[in-house]
């Protein structure tokens, strides 16, 4: 997928020089910092993911555990 | 924040953004050989940046450790195979950076909350840190070969990290990086100059053999090496580099043959670290816990001065380059979880915060490498278990924002690419499951 070309291009060379029209036609409209303020909203989870959370939360305490003895055998030995 | 000079919402690092996307239209327009050379040019970066990162300082130390353990063999394409894995992951993050515009923090806690979102950027923040810690041990000890004094050496690499960060510009700090990165070439003279048996590194690459005899040992450089090539920090790296460069569904093509670069380039570079090294398994040295001035010593008598103390100077690069990766990848999930601005594109003026978290974190991986008698062991184990056990959830939810149709739109994966990520996932499963096990009860390998 190629950029469409523009009939007069601006200087690369020189940002300040770049007008805010300039920008917004080289920029896609979600890349602007303005835009990104926007947010995708939450994901609607349905009954196999509820079910993988919760596994990963048990993972993840398993993964504490590990950890924890991991530093404690480092210390003693 | 926006700039109180700039008008109708357009910022500073809007300007700067457009700047890089009025250079890729331009060699969008030329025609020729030039045009794909010039594109390719213009597009690389975070995916070089991410592989080379990789290679960082415990990484170089641990395919010295392999070579001179092993010598040429198994290891030296099993290499090329975990790159393998690190290209399906990273090439996931690349299109979800080019395609939301997103770093990876941000996107987790829009679509899962911000529980998960919390919960992975502590478990980031604690391993960054952590693996932050090994790279200036890296090179404090590769500055040590040449008298460097350790305080010397952490406040050289934090004022490196400092000015390349302080540009204020995405695109000249990639490329001030980007040079550094490549210096990670210098562990290929010296295994040139450790004159390899050729035949024997090409037969190995092309069979895989002799394999390692099945030790707990072996076992355990397997799961390092799979857990030290797929790990957390690359994800939200590349993500995030990438939505700061600007890049947009148009160059994702570019982007996998950045990706595609960069790890081939760590491969190449990784192996060379393996067969410079397999001249001391050649002649019956096997070290087992060499570090960085030991194994530029031992090499002196096989590759001479020169050789020996490129190893040093490289293990001094591998650190400096994956310091500043972490570093800035710590900064940028930071900012984008809590709001605040993120982007290399800002002066630090605009985006206080996101500096003063790179370098701050940097500052304080530097401080503990100083604190006299610290067990800098139970570090190094540390992040490995943070490492190898943290992944495979990071990955899961990179796995599940890849599908994301609202999100990736037209760009979700295909089935075959979440076939292969479903086979790297369950390799990297398996690694930390063997990984855990080895913790708790060694002799069960």
């Amino acid at each position: 997928m190629a950029e469409s070309p523009s009939a007069k291009e601006p200087d690369p060379g020189a940002a300040d020089r770049l007008s805010p029209a300039d920008v917004l036609s080289l920029l896609e409209p979600d890349q602007l910092v303005s835009a990104k303020r926007h947010h995708f909203g939450r994901r609607a989870v349905v009954g196999w993911q509820t079910v993988l959370f919760w596994v990963l939360r048990l993972y993840w305490l398993a993964v504490l555990a590990v950890a924890v003895v991991a530093a404690l055998r480092a210390i003693k030995g | 924040m926006r700039h109180p000079a700039e008008p109708q919402g357009v910022t500073h690092e809007d300007r700067d953004r457009a700047r890089d996307r009025l250079s890729l239209r331009r060699a969008y327009q030329t025609r020729g050989p030039r045009r794909w050379v010039w594109l390719l040019w213009l597009t690389i970066g975070p995916g070089i940046l991410v592989m080379l990162g990789e290679n960082d300082a415990p990484s170089m130390l641990s395919y010295a450790a392999t070579g001179s353990q092993f010598g040429i063999g198994f290891f030296l394409p099993f290499i090329l195979l975990t790159f393998a894995m690190a290209v399906v992951v990273q090439e996931m993050a690349m299109r979800l950076g080019a395609v939301s515009h997103r770093g990876f923090s941000e996107l987790m806690a829009d679509r899962f909350g911000g529980m998960w979102g919390g919960l992975l950027l502590v478990d980031l923040l604690f391993g960054n840190l952590l693996t932050l810690v090994t790279e200036f041990i890296g090179i404090r000890a590769g500055l040590g070969y040449f008298g460097v004094p350790p305080l010397a050496a952490v406040s050289g690499t934090i004022a490196v990290l400092a000015v390349a960060v302080t540009t204020g510009r995405y695109w000249t700090w990639e490329r001030l990086i980007m040079a550094l990165a490549i210096l990670n070439a210098v562990f290929v003279p010296v295994a040139i100059l450790s004159h390899p048996p050729w035949a024997q590194v090409g037969s190995a690459l092309l069979t895989f053999t002799p394999l390692p005899a099945w030790s707990t040992n072996t076992v355990l450089i397997l799961v390092a090496d799979i857990g030290a090539t797929v790990t957390p920090w690359m994800i939200f790296f590349q993500q995030a580099a990438v939505a700061d460069k600007g890049l947009t569904p148009a160059d994702v093509h570019r982007g996998r043959w950045d990706t595609v670069l960069g790890a081939l380039l760590a491969a190449a570079f990784g192996m060379a670290a393996v067969i410079a090294t397999s001249t001391l398994f050649r002649h019956g040295m096997s070290p087992h816990n060499y570090q960085t001035a030991d194994f530029a010593r031992a090499l002196v008598p096989f590759v001479g001065r020169i050789g020996a103390s490129l190893f040093a100077l490289g293990i001094v690069e591998a650190g400096l380059v994956a310091a500043v990766a972490i570093s800035t990848a710590s900064a940028y999930a930071l900012a984008e979880v809590t709001g605040a601005s993120r982007s290399l594109n800002r002066p630090p003026r605009e985006a206080a915060g996101f500096y003063l978290t790179l370098i701050g974190v940097a500052l304080v991986a530097g401080a503990v490498v100083l604190i006299p008698h610290i067990p800098l062991e139970l570090v190094v184990l540390l992040v490995n278990v943070v490492a190898v056990l943290s992944t495979p959830p990071i990955f899961l939810f990179l796995l599940l924002l890849a599908n994301d149709r609202q999100v990736m739109g037209e760009w979700v994966n295909r089935p075959w690419q979440n076939w292969a990520a479903c086979v790297v996932g369950a390799l990297i499963t398996l690694a930390g499951v063997l990984f855990a096990v080895s913790v708790l009860d060694p002799r069960l390998i």
